[in-house]
């Protein structure tokens, strides 16, 4: 008796360490966030998404008869201008899910100087990416059943210095990317027990991710297959059930979370499609060469996510993408109908796996066979990180539970990841504040050269307050800029006592400039045309090099 | 039944993928070229080439050699004589 109290302590003791180490580690994420948060430059596409979280804050207090917030957020809205902004009324289909909260934030707080409603959005897209830690917390857990590899999992995702550097200023990608992980988390739930709730929660969070990415319908799109492969002669009459409630389910819950749909819903969902192709008609520079972003070649995403993805996380990947990808061929080539077995997965970890790896290829070809535009490296395909993980744990799981390795291989084992992290760790402090320009530690400078890097604009607020703080006393210096830049966006970020010692001069005016800036981003192929071609007046006077990868040039007037 | 199902599935996917990375490939480089070829930046391009080329002929002493030049004008007589009807 006293044996079994004592062992009962011993159980709650350990489990509560666990606890006790898991709050830790989330609790270190989150002041990591709060510390460097303000450290960040500001994304070209932020003004654009301030606007149109105040255009849909404003539909929606007028839709629900709210005439002080509508007034409100109008007010804001006729005062975010700018004449290279993309016009509101045209480009406004995005979904709502962090524009319009971002919004409220930001009248809620009162916050009216630029820097502070900036770096409280930067805020929030870090909250909305912590929060999908502690659900890829619980998918890993949920699937592997060990605490520790779930903490590794979230733990890679956290220092992927791509997404550490963009959860703090990207409000497309990473909140697109969070919401995949949420609703995978609800996916899992249902391919456990099949509750109702788990499937209106599912079906609530993977719209909202398709409000924001159309690829986000593969979500319900693979669950719908799972749920056919699994029907038989007996059962048929639950998954087929199941297929028309994920199906009615996902299209209200894309109606409510999207009041693009509110009114004339299939006619807008469908004008949704000609803004996509409407949007974005430039060159993209890869390889040396200038593409149409709908025309890249094939190994254009491969191979940013080669280049740009740490060693550590590749190596896994690979491992556990081979391992699974291996065991799903081999239950398709042993697939006959009299198997006892369901017929691509055996037992519901399987299944996950399945679901899985299903939609990592079916995301991952899309985006490569389908004219997809893509350009600023691979962000729109950012979510696909959430897979590798996956795949990275797999094999971590694999290798510690599964090969029954000794214990002195398990400690070689533990001291490379140590090793790979820190090392990774090291190269994310060494980007700082620029981890969204992160190439790993094997990529050679040429190829840094030959592709496109700075193309947010992240780093012109840097450049613009260095000029400020080094160039002038009480003169005014004239910038001109030498690439595909708004830099005018940023001047509403500087400080106002110093605003106005700075003029920007339009393009056509570079000759005339004392400074000029270039992120290297061209939407024209440079070779035939010369609009961004510096003046021969002008040297080069300084330039923004991040381990060999150039950020920014400058160029100083010298007659 | 289901095997079938799979097999024709299977069959298309595969064949999907063999055909973009080969024929579509091949498709989409030549029409490439070709919305290239047709572009308005190839186009001033090739007009900032002819100027460049008009300019440097400008500052040469001599632009067509003594040669061809006969050439040219024999070839034009050639022609005004032919045009004569009568």
């Amino acid at each position: 008796m006293y044996y079994r109290s004592l062992q009962k302590k011993i159980m709650i003791s350990k489990s509560s360490v666990e606890n006790l180490r898991k709050y830790f580690i989330f609790f270190i994420f989150l002041a990591i966030g709060l510390s460097i948060y303000k450290d960040y430059g500001f994304n070209i596409d932020e003004k654009f998404h301030r606007s149109n979280g105040f255009y849909w804050l404003r539909y929606i207090a007028d839709f629900f008869g709210l005439t002080e917030l509508s007034i409100l957020a109008n007010d804001k809205l006729a005062s975010i201008q700018g004449f290279t902004l993309s016009p509101i009324d045209y480009y406004n289909k995005y979904g709502i899910v962090f524009d319009v909260p971002a919004a409220i934030v930001e009248i809620l707080l009162k916050l009216e100087h630029p820097i502070d409603y900036y770096q409280a959005r930067h805020f929030l897209i870090f909250l909305y990416f912590f929060t999908s830690l502690i659900f890829l917390y619980k998918i890993l857990l949920n699937r592997f059943n060990s605490d520790y590899i779930a903490i590794f999992g979230v733990l890679l995702l956290f220092i992927t210095p791509r997404v550490f550097g963009d959860s703090f200023q990207n409000n497309k990608d990473i909140i697109f990317l969070s919401f995949t992980i949420i609703s995978t988390y609800f996916c899992f739930k249902i391919l456990e027990n099949n509750k109702k709730r788990n499937i209106f929660l599912f079906c609530f969070f993977s719209a909202i991710a398709t409000s924001l990415r159309l690829f986000g319908v593969f979500l319900p799109i693979s669950l719908i297959v799972i749920q056919l492969l699994l029907v038989k002669k007996e059962n048929y009459k639950t998954h087929i059930n199941n297929v028309l409630l994920i199906a009615s389910s996902f299209i209200i819950s894309l109606i409510l979370v999207w009041p693009l749909l509110w009114e004339n819903s299939l006619s807008n969902f469908l004008g949704y499609f000609k803004i996509l192709d409407d949007y974005f008609n430039a060159k993209v520079f890869f390889g040396g060469s200038y593409y149409e972003s709908n025309r890249l070649p094939y190994y254009y995403l491969p191979f940013w996510m080669l280049i740009s993805t740490p060693v550590l996380h590749l190596l896994l990947f690979f491992h556990g993408f081979f391992i699974v990808t291996k065991r799903f061929f081999s239950r398709l080539i042993n697939f006959n109908e009299n198997n006892l077995y369901p017929d691509f997965w055996r037992g519901k970890n399987e299944m996950k796996d399945f679901f899985i790896l299903f939609n990592f290829l079916a995301v991952f070809f899309g985006l490569i066979f389908f004219n997809i535009k893509l350009y600023n490296s691979w962000r729109i395909g950012y979510f696909l990180y959430f897979f590798i993980i996956y795949f990275c744990i797999y094999d971590l799981n694999f290798l510690f539970n599964k090969k029954k390795i000794n214990r002195t291989k398990r400690i070689y084992l533990n001291l490379i990841l140590i090793f790979f992290i820190i090392f990774t760790s090291f190269r994310i402090i060494l980007y700082h504040p620029y981890q969204s320009f992160y190439f790993n530690a094997l990529v050679p400078k040429i190829v840094k050269d030959n592709v496109e890097v700075d193309y947010t604009g992240l780093s012109s607020i840097r450049f613009l307050n260095e000029v400020l703080n080094e160039e002038s006393k009480n003169m005014k210096i004239k910038v001109g800029v030498a690439s595909w830049y708004p830099i005018w966006r940023m001047l509403e970020l500087l400080d106002e006592r110093k605003i106005n010692n700075v003029e920007i001069v339009a393009i056509r005016q570079n000759h005339t400039a004392d400074l000029l800036y270039t992120n290297r981003i061209s939407e024209v192929d440079k070779r035939y045309n010369k609009k961004y071609d510096i003046p021969s007046n002008f040297k080069k006077y300084k330039e923004l090099n991040i381990d060999g990868a150039t950020i920014y040039e400058v160029y100083k007037k010298i007659k | 039944m289901k095997t079938f199902i799979y097999k024709i599935l299977i069959f298309f996917v595969v064949f999907f993928v063999l055909y973009k990375v080969t024929i579509s490939r091949t498709i989409n480089e030549i029409e490439s070229k070709v919305e290239f070829i047709k572009s308005k930046e190839n186009v001033e391009y090739i007009k900032s080439k002819i100027k460049d080329e008009i300019r440097n002929s400008l500052t040469k002493e001599r632009y067509i050699s003594i040669e061809d030049a006969q050439l040219i004008n024999n070839f034009l007589n050639k022609i005004k004589k032919d045009l004569k009807v009568n």
